[in-house]
């Protein structure tokens, strides 16, 4: 069993940013929708080699690819026009990943994107992003229809397609919930916004490489999470660590559930952080655990290079002490 | 229990900081505050500099846990340190200053006998390119003058300090502020000519006979502790925890003794942060932790009162406070996982 430490970045060109995460030992690097050009509607493998052999110049692995650009697979994951030219490139694409020694990619199952309606002082001016469904105002985004169903229907063919393509190339994939956790966003029917789609998901196809990428946050925020009877945040994560689904984990801390809650710092939301360590630590958990969507402080750069230093810190001490291991073999 | 514990973390300011270390303090749920202030080379505050100082930090939400400084270091002192005519005038002027801070407010004065200062040599490459502070003994035994033309008589020095703890620590009790000596950094055997007097587990132990006084305590720089040749940190640290003797913790790390050694992350160095942690806890040690001497990271913008940037000090600040949540909370489950495989690291 080994638990890691990862930091995410959307790019490696950063030379400093790179050397940020060696100085703090960071052991797995995740690149977030890093600009690859996209050729005929996929990656090509010289462009993710090149990509693999940047991060490793500083020392640093390349672990995990998360997300590619929105328009390589919107239509896949809402059943638009280019489904079938989609899942093809995207096929393409994660041979491709697997071919450069990549051994994960990762993906959000949503449409349109990620987002908050605002932000909060969440102490002494540091901010955190909100969400409100109240005050949430998305117009609809698709001008055809999709249901449920066919929503259901666009991901079982993905997952069917992709799991024995990246059994065979080396990649585990793992989703991303929708975040927010909300049944529809934005007129689209969402799947992965409760424990329910989790269960169903990991169902379509038994296998290492149809997984999951836990973030911690957006579970956390699922209707139900904060209750014993939710099924609560750590029965969740003790599900599907137990079964071997979990790839790596964003471990980020927020202040309650939809329909209404706002992201905090690492030790002040409402998840117990260190009992739900424990339960990565007592299920055999093998994989790496990164900062995500740290508070603005004071001083700080865009990308939070203070923020995510001090969340990155805390966690390397609640891996260490929660395990009683030293993650840089020091003693 | 774990409510029983109260293990906090703190952080050390210059006492001209900016407001934006000071905000940043606040932001990150850090309470206490340590201020290097006191009396110096030159003219000494008076009371009402310290009333206004605790009110500046406590405009920030911070109390100030602690006021560290080192007159030693500076001449002006020195016949305090080795005996000189005007050491009872000089013990009296101290003697306000420890009057003015207990009546400002201020719990705790730290305070060191270095006459030489803390030193180092030079600093060295550690992981991804940053960069920490480090100790050579050789190199700095060739290089450094006597400082006063002769070696100093280490015998007449534990005179000294024994005179002055039994001068000043009836003050300290009177005024409910306790005083504590940061140990000699780097402790080796001399500097210059003077003696490292407090360079080991035995020198503290004769400094706290001196008088047996709640205020006769220690500011207890786990670091330099850390690099005392031959000396076992956790021991140390459990001994003056139990005899409640520790007034808060410099909490870094190194990668050995002397007479050399460097600076390191916090979690890399060779002492165990958890397991020296865990002796705090279990010898029932209550009070503060800081990050100290941080390594220096790349682009990082200077964090005024201690080395390492924002960056650096907040990696620091973030492990001290999820190893106090660590094992605050594992009693609760009766120890850490256990797992059977070590974890990530090669060794």
């Amino acid at each position: 069993m080994s638990m890691r430490i990862g930091m995410g970045r959307n790019s490696a060109s950063d030379a400093q940013a790179m050397r940020f995460m060696a100085q703090l030992g960071i052991q797995d690097v995740v690149l977030n929708t890093p600009p690859v050009p996209v050729k005929n509607g996929k990656w090509e493998l010289v462009d993710i080699i090149a990509l693999k052999n940047r991060v490793e110049e500083f020392d640093l692995k390349l672990t995990a690819i998360e997300n590619t650009q929105i328009d390589m697979r919107n239509d896949l994951i809402t059943g638009g026009p280019k489904f079938d030219e989609q899942l093809e490139n995207m096929v393409e694409t994660i041979k491709n990943i697997g071919r450069a020694g990549i051994p994960m990619y990762t993906m959000s199952w949503r449409y349109p994107r990620y987002y908050r309606t605002g932000h909060v002082d969440i102490g002494n001016g540091a901010m955190g992003t909100a969400y409100d469904s109240e005050v949430e105002h998305w117009p609809d985004v698709l001008d055809f229809e999709m249901t449920l169903e066919s929503a259901w229907e666009c991901l079982e063919t993905w997952v069917r397609t992709i799991t024995s393509v990246a059994e065979e190339y080396g990649v585990r994939i793992g989703l991303h919930p929708v975040d927010p956790p909300m049944p529809v966003v934005a007129g689209v029917p969402q799947l992965l916004h409760n424990f329910e789609g989790y269960k169903r998901l990991i169902e379509i196809v038994d296998s290492p490489a149809n997984g999951i990428l836990l973030c911690q946050g957006s579970f956390s925020q699922m209707a139900g999470a904060d209750k014993d009877s939710g099924p609560s945040i750590y029965e969740m994560i003790e599900y599907f660590v137990k079964r071997k689904k979990v790839l790596y984990v964003h471990f980020r801390n927020v202040s309650g559930t939809v329909p209404k809650f706002h992201e905090t710092f690492i030790n002040t939301g409402y998840v117990d952080m260190y009992k739900a360590m424990r339960i990565y630590a007592e299920n055999g958990f093998d994989g790496f655990f990164m900062d995500d969507h740290v508070p603005h402080t004071v001083g700080d750069t865009d990308y939070g290079h203070r923020a995510k230093a001090y969340a990155n810190g805390y966690i390397q001490a609640l891996i260490e002490t929660t395990t009683n291991t030293s993650l840089h073999g020091a003693h | 229990m774990a409510s029983d514990f109260n293990l906090r973390p703190a952080i050390a300011y210059g006492a001209n900081t900016t407001d934006e270390a000071l905000r940043t303090a606040a932001q990150y749920g850090i309470e206490d505050a340590v201020v290097y202030y006191g009396p110096g080379a030159g003219q000494s505050p008076d009371f009402q500099d310290y009333v206004a100082l605790r009110l500046r930090f406590e405009s920030y939400g911070l109390k100030i846990i602690a006021i560290e400084g080192g007159f030693s270091p500076h001449r002006k002192w020195h016949d305090v340190v080795f005996g000189g005519p005007r050491r009872d005038e000089m013990i009296e002027q101290l003697q306000d200053q420890v009057r003015f801070m207990a009546r400002a407010g201020i719990p705790i004065y730290g305070y060191n006998w270095m006459p030489n200062s803390w030193g180092r040599a030079n600093p060295v490459t550690i992981r991804g390119g940053a960069m920490g502070t480090a100790y050579q003994w050789d190199f700095d035994k060739e290089r450094r003058p006597l400082m006063y033309g002769e070696p100093m008589s280490e015998d007449n020095m534990w005179d000294c300090i024994e005179y002055w703890i039994k001068a000043i620590t009836p003050v300290a009790e009177e005024e409910g502020i306790r005083l504590g000596i940061h140990p000699e950094d780097p402790p080796v055997e001399d500097r210059g000519g003077v003696p490292g007097l407090l360079r080991s587990f035995d020198a503290f132990k004769k400094l706290m006979s001196f008088s047996d006084s709640h205020y006769n305590a220690i500011e207890f720089c786990q670091g330099t502790f850390s690099e005392m040749p031959g000396e076992d940190i956790y021991e140390m640290i459990e001994y003056f925890a139990k005899r409640d003797k520790i007034l808060y913790v410099h909490f870094r790390n190194v990668s050995g003794q002397a007479p050399s050694f460097n600076e390191e992350f916090i979690n890399t160095g060779y002492v165990d942060m958890k397991k020296a942690m865990r002796t705090y806890r279990d010898a029932g040690y209550k009070g503060s932790f800081i990050d100290d001497h941080c390594p220096i990271m790349e682009d990082d913008a200077d964090f005024p009162g201690n080395l390492g940037g924002y960056r650096s000090r907040l990696f620091a600040q973030g492990y001290i406070q999820g190893v106090i949540d660590g094992v605050t909370r594992e009693g609760d489950y009766g120890g850490p996982v256990s797992t059977s495989a070590s974890n990530g690291g090669t060794a």
